[in-house]
Protein backbone atom coordinates (compact mmCIF):
# COMPACT_ATOMS: atom_id res chain seq x y z
CA UNK A 1 0.00 0.00 0.00
CA UNK A 2 1.09 3.67 -0.78
CA UNK A 3 0.39 6.42 1.03
CA UNK A 4 -2.57 7.21 -1.40
CA UNK A 5 -3.95 3.61 -1.17
CA UNK A 6 -3.85 4.63 2.54
CA UNK A 7 -5.19 8.42 2.15
CA UNK A 8 -7.99 7.29 0.08
CA UNK A 9 -9.22 4.29 2.53
CA UNK A 10 -8.79 6.83 5.33
CA UNK A 11 -11.05 9.58 3.43
CA UNK A 12 -13.76 6.46 2.77
CA UNK A 13 -13.40 5.49 6.34
CA UNK A 14 -14.14 8.79 7.88
CA UNK A 15 -16.06 10.73 5.16
CA UNK A 16 -19.53 9.85 6.56
CA UNK A 17 -18.65 10.09 10.20
CA UNK A 18 -17.33 13.73 10.38
CA UNK A 19 -18.43 17.17 9.69
CA UNK A 20 -17.12 18.88 6.22
CA UNK A 21 -14.05 21.61 8.02
CA UNK A 22 -13.07 18.11 10.47
CA UNK A 23 -12.96 15.76 7.39
CA UNK A 24 -10.71 18.53 5.42
CA UNK A 25 -8.73 19.15 8.79
CA UNK A 26 -7.78 15.24 9.10
CA UNK A 27 -7.38 14.65 5.26
CA UNK A 28 -5.04 18.14 5.41
CA UNK A 29 -2.53 16.77 8.07
CA UNK A 30 -2.13 13.05 7.29
CA UNK A 31 -1.53 14.66 3.53
CA UNK A 32 1.27 17.02 4.66
CA UNK A 33 2.17 14.35 7.09
CA UNK A 34 3.48 12.05 4.74
CA UNK A 35 4.85 14.94 2.08
CA UNK A 36 7.36 15.94 5.38
CA UNK A 37 7.99 12.19 6.06
CA UNK A 38 9.14 11.92 2.81
CA UNK A 39 8.80 9.24 -0.11
CA UNK A 40 11.74 7.28 2.10
CA UNK A 41 9.63 7.24 5.23
CA UNK A 42 6.77 6.12 3.56
CA UNK A 43 6.07 2.23 4.47
CA UNK A 44 7.70 3.33 7.85
CA UNK A 45 4.33 6.15 8.90
CA UNK A 46 1.99 3.54 7.32
CA UNK A 47 3.23 1.09 9.60
CA UNK A 48 3.32 3.30 12.63
CA UNK A 49 -0.19 4.52 11.78
CA UNK A 50 -1.32 1.32 11.91
CA UNK A 51 -4.71 0.31 9.59
CA UNK A 52 -6.48 3.06 8.25
CA UNK A 53 -9.80 1.89 9.64
CA UNK A 54 -8.23 2.00 13.19
CA UNK A 55 -7.09 4.99 12.72
CA UNK A 56 -10.28 6.69 11.43
CA UNK A 57 -11.89 4.94 14.87
CA UNK A 58 -9.31 6.54 16.60
CA UNK A 59 -10.09 9.94 14.98
CA UNK A 60 -13.82 9.87 15.00
CA UNK A 61 -14.06 8.68 18.69
CA UNK A 62 -11.41 11.77 19.64
CA UNK A 63 -14.01 13.80 17.97
CA UNK A 64 -17.04 12.47 19.94
CA UNK A 65 -15.99 11.91 22.78
CA UNK A 66 -16.18 8.67 23.00
CA UNK A 67 -14.23 5.19 23.22
CA UNK A 68 -12.66 4.02 19.74
CA UNK A 69 -14.39 0.42 20.55
CA UNK A 70 -18.01 2.70 20.66
CA UNK A 71 -17.39 3.89 16.96
CA UNK A 72 -18.68 1.87 14.19
CA UNK A 73 -17.62 2.54 10.53
CA UNK A 74 -19.99 2.97 7.76
CA UNK A 75 -17.57 2.66 5.19
CA UNK A 76 -18.06 3.92 1.74
CA UNK A 77 -16.22 1.22 -0.12
CA UNK A 78 -18.41 -0.96 -2.53
CA UNK A 79 -22.68 -1.07 -2.45
CA UNK A 80 -24.29 -1.94 0.68
CA UNK A 81 -26.44 -5.02 0.73
CA UNK A 82 -29.11 -3.69 1.05
CA UNK A 83 -29.02 -1.65 -2.42
CA UNK A 84 -27.71 -5.35 -3.72
CA UNK A 85 -30.90 -6.81 -2.33
CA UNK A 86 -33.17 -3.72 -4.04
CA UNK A 87 -31.49 -4.07 -7.38
CA UNK A 88 -31.97 -8.11 -7.51
CA UNK A 89 -36.05 -7.34 -6.63
CA UNK A 90 -36.61 -4.19 -9.12
CA UNK A 91 -34.47 -6.37 -11.99
CA UNK A 92 -35.78 -9.91 -11.29
CA UNK A 93 -37.86 -9.97 -14.32
CA UNK A 94 -34.87 -9.20 -16.59
CA UNK A 95 -32.90 -11.74 -14.56
CA UNK A 96 -35.32 -14.13 -13.77
CA UNK A 97 -36.10 -13.97 -17.89
CA UNK A 98 -32.71 -14.51 -18.90
CA UNK A 99 -31.83 -17.18 -16.28
CA UNK A 100 -34.83 -19.03 -17.96
CA UNK A 101 -33.89 -18.27 -21.38
CA UNK A 102 -30.20 -19.51 -20.94
CA UNK A 103 -31.89 -22.70 -19.10
CA UNK A 104 -33.85 -22.96 -22.44
CA UNK A 105 -31.22 -22.89 -24.22
CA UNK A 106 -29.23 -25.11 -22.11
CA UNK A 107 -31.96 -27.94 -22.43
CA UNK A 108 -32.47 -27.58 -25.95
CA UNK A 109 -28.70 -28.41 -26.62
CA UNK A 110 -28.53 -31.26 -23.84
CA UNK A 111 -31.75 -32.30 -25.72
CA UNK A 112 -30.55 -32.55 -29.29
CA UNK A 113 -27.08 -34.11 -28.20
CA UNK A 114 -28.64 -36.62 -26.41
CA UNK A 115 -31.27 -37.04 -29.22
CA UNK A 116 -28.14 -37.75 -31.45
CA UNK A 117 -27.07 -40.50 -29.67
CA UNK A 118 -30.76 -42.00 -29.41
CA UNK A 119 -30.97 -41.76 -33.42
CA UNK A 120 -27.57 -43.54 -33.35
CA UNK A 121 -28.55 -46.32 -31.89
CA UNK A 122 -31.57 -46.73 -33.09
CA UNK A 123 -30.63 -46.64 -36.68
CA UNK A 124 -27.94 -49.61 -35.87
CA UNK A 125 -30.00 -51.70 -34.02
CA UNK A 126 -32.95 -51.43 -36.73
CA UNK A 127 -29.75 -51.78 -39.13
CA UNK A 128 -28.91 -55.11 -37.44
CA UNK A 129 -32.17 -56.18 -36.90
CA UNK A 130 -33.00 -55.80 -40.68
CA UNK A 131 -30.21 -57.70 -42.02
CA UNK A 132 -30.86 -60.47 -39.56
CA UNK A 133 -34.60 -60.40 -40.99
CA UNK A 134 -33.60 -59.83 -44.62
CA UNK A 135 -31.53 -62.41 -44.98
CA UNK A 136 -33.78 -64.97 -43.49
CA UNK A 137 -36.59 -63.41 -45.78
CA UNK A 138 -34.05 -63.47 -48.85
CA UNK A 139 -34.32 -67.67 -49.18
CA UNK A 140 -38.64 -67.55 -49.86
CA UNK A 141 -38.48 -63.94 -51.09
CA UNK A 142 -34.58 -63.20 -52.40
CA UNK A 143 -35.73 -59.67 -54.09
CA UNK A 144 -37.58 -58.22 -50.70
CA UNK A 145 -34.62 -59.95 -48.66
CA UNK A 146 -31.30 -58.21 -50.17
CA UNK A 147 -33.76 -54.73 -50.28
CA UNK A 148 -33.55 -55.73 -46.13
CA UNK A 149 -30.18 -55.98 -45.79
CA UNK A 150 -29.11 -53.33 -47.55
CA UNK A 151 -31.33 -51.23 -46.54
CA UNK A 152 -29.93 -52.43 -43.02
CA UNK A 153 -26.35 -51.77 -43.94
CA UNK A 154 -27.35 -47.94 -44.99
CA UNK A 155 -29.32 -47.92 -41.37
CA UNK A 156 -25.92 -48.99 -39.50
CA UNK A 157 -23.64 -46.41 -41.67
CA UNK A 158 -25.99 -43.86 -40.92
CA UNK A 159 -25.92 -44.96 -37.17
CA UNK A 160 -22.23 -45.27 -37.17
CA UNK A 161 -21.63 -41.52 -38.77
CA UNK A 162 -24.19 -40.14 -36.02
CA UNK A 163 -22.03 -41.86 -32.96
CA UNK A 164 -18.96 -40.34 -34.50
CA UNK A 165 -20.73 -36.67 -34.07
CA UNK A 166 -22.06 -37.30 -30.77
CA UNK A 167 -18.63 -38.05 -29.67
CA UNK A 168 -16.88 -35.36 -31.46
CA UNK A 169 -19.64 -33.04 -29.68
CA UNK A 170 -18.95 -34.51 -25.81
CA UNK A 171 -14.97 -34.57 -26.45
CA UNK A 172 -15.72 -30.87 -27.73
CA UNK A 173 -17.80 -30.00 -24.19
CA UNK A 174 -14.68 -31.75 -22.05
CA UNK A 175 -12.33 -30.03 -23.67
CA UNK A 176 -14.30 -26.67 -23.58
CA UNK A 177 -14.75 -27.27 -19.48
CA UNK A 178 -11.23 -28.11 -18.73
CA UNK A 179 -10.24 -25.06 -20.68
CA UNK A 180 -12.42 -22.81 -19.00
CA UNK A 181 -11.94 -24.29 -15.55
CA UNK A 182 -7.94 -24.01 -16.17
CA UNK A 183 -8.40 -19.87 -17.51
CA UNK A 184 -10.06 -19.02 -14.34
CA UNK A 185 -7.39 -20.71 -12.18
CA UNK A 186 -4.71 -18.08 -14.14
CA UNK A 187 -7.45 -15.19 -13.29
CA UNK A 188 -7.57 -15.66 -9.82
CA UNK A 189 -3.78 -16.45 -9.83
CA UNK A 190 -3.03 -13.08 -11.91
CA UNK A 191 -5.45 -10.86 -9.21
CA UNK A 192 -3.70 -12.15 -6.35
CA UNK A 193 0.14 -10.92 -7.59
CA UNK A 194 -1.61 -7.73 -8.49
CA UNK A 195 -3.09 -6.81 -4.70
CA UNK A 196 0.31 -8.19 -3.71
CA UNK A 197 2.62 -5.74 -5.72
CA UNK A 198 -0.21 -3.02 -4.82
CA UNK A 199 -0.10 -3.46 -1.20
CA UNK B 1 9.82 4.05 28.87
CA UNK B 2 7.95 1.72 31.03
CA UNK B 3 5.30 4.30 32.83
CA UNK B 4 2.76 5.59 31.16
CA UNK B 5 1.95 8.87 29.60
CA UNK B 6 -1.36 10.36 30.47
CA UNK B 7 -2.70 12.63 28.27
CA UNK B 8 -2.14 15.74 30.99
CA UNK B 9 1.47 14.74 30.49
CA UNK B 10 1.05 14.47 26.42
CA UNK B 11 -0.90 17.81 26.17
CA UNK B 12 2.34 19.35 28.64
CA UNK B 13 4.42 17.79 26.40
CA UNK B 14 3.02 19.27 23.20
CA UNK B 15 2.57 23.29 24.54
CA UNK B 16 6.14 22.68 26.01
CA UNK B 17 7.32 21.95 22.66
CA UNK B 18 5.51 24.84 20.85
CA UNK B 19 5.97 27.31 23.59
CA UNK B 20 10.14 27.27 22.19
CA UNK B 21 8.69 27.90 18.89
CA UNK B 22 6.03 27.22 16.46
CA UNK B 23 6.37 23.92 14.33
CA UNK B 24 3.97 21.84 12.04
CA UNK B 25 2.70 18.06 12.30
CA UNK B 26 5.40 15.63 11.39
CA UNK B 27 8.11 17.69 13.62
CA UNK B 28 5.94 18.17 16.40
CA UNK B 29 5.43 14.43 16.23
CA UNK B 30 8.92 13.74 15.97
CA UNK B 31 9.86 15.90 19.16
CA UNK B 32 7.97 14.57 21.64
CA UNK B 33 8.56 10.99 20.17
CA UNK B 34 11.96 11.20 21.00
CA UNK B 35 11.28 11.59 24.77
CA UNK B 36 8.36 9.36 25.16
CA UNK B 37 7.06 6.23 23.26
CA UNK B 38 4.36 7.66 21.24
CA UNK B 39 2.71 6.20 18.23
CA UNK B 40 2.59 8.85 14.80
CA UNK B 41 -1.58 8.51 14.94
CA UNK B 42 -1.36 10.12 18.69
CA UNK B 43 -0.32 13.58 17.73
CA UNK B 44 -3.60 14.76 15.83
CA UNK B 45 -6.32 13.96 18.55
CA UNK B 46 -4.29 16.07 20.86
CA UNK B 47 -3.65 19.19 18.39
CA UNK B 48 -7.24 18.64 18.28
CA UNK B 49 -8.71 19.21 21.42
CA UNK B 50 -5.74 21.69 22.29
CA UNK B 51 -7.09 23.95 19.33
CA UNK B 52 -11.01 23.63 20.44
CA UNK B 53 -9.64 24.56 24.30
CA UNK B 54 -8.03 27.80 22.23
CA UNK B 55 -4.77 26.12 23.16
CA UNK B 56 -3.42 26.76 20.41
CA UNK B 57 -3.54 28.31 17.13
CA UNK B 58 -2.46 27.53 13.38
CA UNK B 59 -1.69 29.41 10.62
CA UNK B 60 -1.29 27.75 7.27
CA UNK B 61 2.35 28.60 5.43
CA UNK B 62 3.47 27.95 1.73
CA UNK B 63 6.22 25.22 1.18
CA UNK B 64 7.76 23.59 -1.74
CA UNK B 65 4.98 24.46 -3.85
CA UNK B 66 2.40 22.83 -0.99
CA UNK B 67 0.64 23.86 1.98
CA UNK B 68 2.35 23.16 5.66
CA UNK B 69 0.29 24.16 9.37
CA UNK B 70 2.10 25.22 12.04
CA UNK B 71 0.80 25.53 15.09
CA UNK B 72 1.24 28.30 17.68
CA UNK B 73 1.02 28.27 21.49
CA UNK B 74 -1.73 31.02 22.25
CA UNK B 75 -1.61 33.23 25.87
CA UNK B 76 -4.26 30.49 26.83
CA UNK B 77 -2.17 27.69 26.22
CA UNK B 78 1.41 29.51 28.08
CA UNK B 79 -1.18 29.65 31.18
CA UNK B 80 -1.91 25.92 31.08
CA UNK B 81 1.38 25.10 30.03
CA UNK B 82 2.11 26.92 33.59
CA UNK B 83 -0.27 24.88 35.51
CA UNK B 84 1.07 22.09 33.71
CA UNK B 85 4.13 22.51 35.10
CA UNK B 86 3.99 23.41 38.38
CA UNK B 87 1.27 20.45 39.12
CA UNK B 88 4.21 18.80 37.44
CA UNK B 89 6.67 19.79 40.03
CA UNK B 90 4.79 18.77 43.18
CA UNK B 91 3.95 15.57 41.49
CA UNK B 92 7.65 15.51 41.00
CA UNK B 93 9.02 16.31 44.12
CA UNK B 94 5.89 14.25 45.93
CA UNK B 95 7.73 10.49 43.54
CA UNK B 96 11.18 11.86 44.42
CA UNK B 97 10.46 12.10 48.21
CA UNK B 98 9.21 8.36 47.84
CA UNK B 99 11.37 6.85 45.35
CA UNK B 100 14.68 8.48 46.88
CA UNK B 101 13.70 8.82 50.52
CA UNK B 102 15.02 12.32 50.00
CA UNK B 103 13.77 16.03 49.82
CA UNK B 104 13.87 14.77 46.39
CA UNK B 105 16.24 17.13 43.74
Amino acid sequence: MNRYAYLNELSNCIQNELPADEYNNVMQYYTEYFADAGADKEQEVISELGAPDELARRIIAEFRGKQPSDVTIKSKKGLPVGWIIFIAIVGSPVWLGLLCAAIGVGAAVVAVVVSIAAVAAAMILGGVTAIAGGIMTAFSNGANGVLAVGTGCLCICVGLLLTMLFVLIVNAVVKGCKAASAKKKKKKYGGYTHTGNAM
Amino acid sequence: MIFQLGSALLDACVLAVLNRQDTYGYVLTQNVKEIVDISESTLYPVLRRLQKDNCLTTYDMAYQGRNRRYYAITPEGRNRLNYYLNEWNVYKNNLDKILFGGNGQ
